[in-house]
């Protein structure tokens, strides 16, 4: 079973690849103005980097992952400080302080809205009719705890998931390539972004980045990541 | 990533294979035997195993209808590991490694739950799903089981949920709704209390 639903997920991240390497989805273009300066909570980055094998699935490697982590969170630092947006960092809570657990799971709630907007929200993938087509996921009421905590207005949510193709892969795609003319699947970098209004708990703005390339062991590359992730983020 | 959003997959691929349909408020007929009245607008679709209604996405919030499941079968055809092993295994006269749990119309109540529970945290990817309580209910005035339930798959996103369970005419009707623990739970839960109750199962 689990090799089956390895190929779903393989399908769907090749769904996601598209020529554009993001797509927008949003409700507002600028942040409410209520108060003056709004302030945005930047949340840890949600990052995994993995080695995509010979057989064509991804195994987490730590080393990298630490790497990618250190390099996202600067590179985020960075593209808000260039943008002279209002910005703090979150901090992480202790485990026993009640908030923690919640906390915790809103950062895994916007890690799995982030699949269902990547699955059902992009044309051509068939959506959710009851929809409408409007564009409106939000992680709840529970985020109004995060802006009461750190004053803030919005917060930005990053998830990410980048993979490199092994040796043992590039071997099997040249000899695929040769032999039978087809292309294999090199390895990704699959992310979303998203905007959240604290008050209300809805994801304002939501952005897509999926392409082949990108190196989030680099900084550089790292910084040209978010850059290109965050384009658009409303002001 | 593969191995923790591979619960979050199951249910979307579980959905994969057929079209969302728009299910606007009022009465809907899910089959020959059964209908709901919605008060909400929901995305649904249906095959042989039953219904699945969810507002946000699949791996968000679900309302699944299990209707009228026959004894000796299984909560979902691809769990019955037995009609589903190896045709060349079979030849070979090899047994599958494991055995499906299957449905009989003799269960208790709580085995009734303790199928529920076993092949939805099998489908979920072997996670075990905690009954948090159980009491005595019905289902259109039939006897039955409402059970609360919770899990938190290998995506590490809690989620709560509750059904209720009735046999009727020897078969197994089985409704439950379930949600992120932080959100969708609560979001949808009420409305979906108002499908449960609003189901009419004809007999015969």
């Amino acid at each position: 079973m689990n090799t089956s639903f390895r190929l779903v997920l393989a399908a769907l991240l090749a769904l996601s690849v598209s020529a554009c390497a993001t797509r927008t989805l949003s409700t507002t273009d600028k942040l409410n103005r209520e108060v003056a300066e709004p302030k945005i909570l930047l949340m840890p980055a949600d990052v995994e980097l993995s080695e995509l094998t010979a057989g064509g699935l991804t195994e987490l490697n730590a080393e990298w992952t630490l790497a990618g982590q250190h390099n996202l969170k600067m590179a985020l630092n960075d593209h808000l400080h260039k943008l002279n947006a209002r910005f703090s960092e979150y901090q992480p809570l202790p485990q026993d302080d009640p908030r923690y657990d919640t906390f915790q799971q809103l950062q895994k709630l916007h890690g799995v809205t982030g699949v269902n907007i990547r699955t059902y929200a992009f044309p051509p993938a068939p959506g959710l009719p009851g929809k409408d087509g409007k564009f409106n996921w939000a992680l709840g009421p529970a985020t109004s705890m995060l802006g009461e905590s750190t004053d803030a207005q919005y917060a930005l949510f990053v998830w990410l998931r980048d993979s490199y193709t092994s040796s043992g892969r590039r071997a099997m795609q040249i000899a695929a390539s040769l032999l039978f003319g087809i292309q294999l699947q090199g390895g990704q970098q699959i992310g979303y972004a998203s905007l959240v209004d604290l008050k209300t708990g809805e994801i304002v703005w939501f952005n897509l980045l999926a392409r082949e390339s990108g190196d989030l062991r680099d900084l550089a590359s790292a910084r040209e990541s978010i850059d290109t992730l965050l384009t658009g983020l409303p002001k | 990533m593969t191995r923790r959003l591979l619960p979050l997959l199951m249910l979307i691929a579980l959905t994969a294979c057929e079209s969302w349909q728009k299910i606007p408020p009022g009465a809907v007929k899910l089959s020959d035997k059964a209908e709901v009245v919605t008060s909400q607008t929901w995305s649904g679709q249906g095959d042989r195993d039953g219904f699945i209604w969810t507002q946000d996405g699949p791996g968000m919030d679900t309302l699944v209808f299990h209707l009228g499941i026959k004894d000796g079968k299984t909560l979902f055809e691809s769990q019955d590991v037995e009609k589903n092993h190896n045709f060349i295994l079979k030849l070979m006269n090899r047994q599958p490694d494991q055995i499906s749990f299957r449905f009989s119309k003799t269960m208790t109540e709580w085995e009734i739950v303790e199928f529920f529970t076993t092949s939805w945290g099998k489908l979920m990817d072997d996670v075990p799903v905690k009954v948090e309580a159980m009491a005595p209910a019905s289902l259109d005035g039939h006897p039955g089981i409402r059970f609360q339930y919770s899990y938190t798959p290998k995506d590490e996103l809690r989620r709560r949920g509750f059904g209720v369970a009735a046999v009727v005419d020897d078969k197994l009707y089985l409704v439950h709704y379930l949600g992120s623990a932080v959100y969708h739970f609560d979001k949808n839960k009420a409305e979906a209390e108002q499908v449960i109750a609003s189901l009419k199962i004809k007999k015969g």
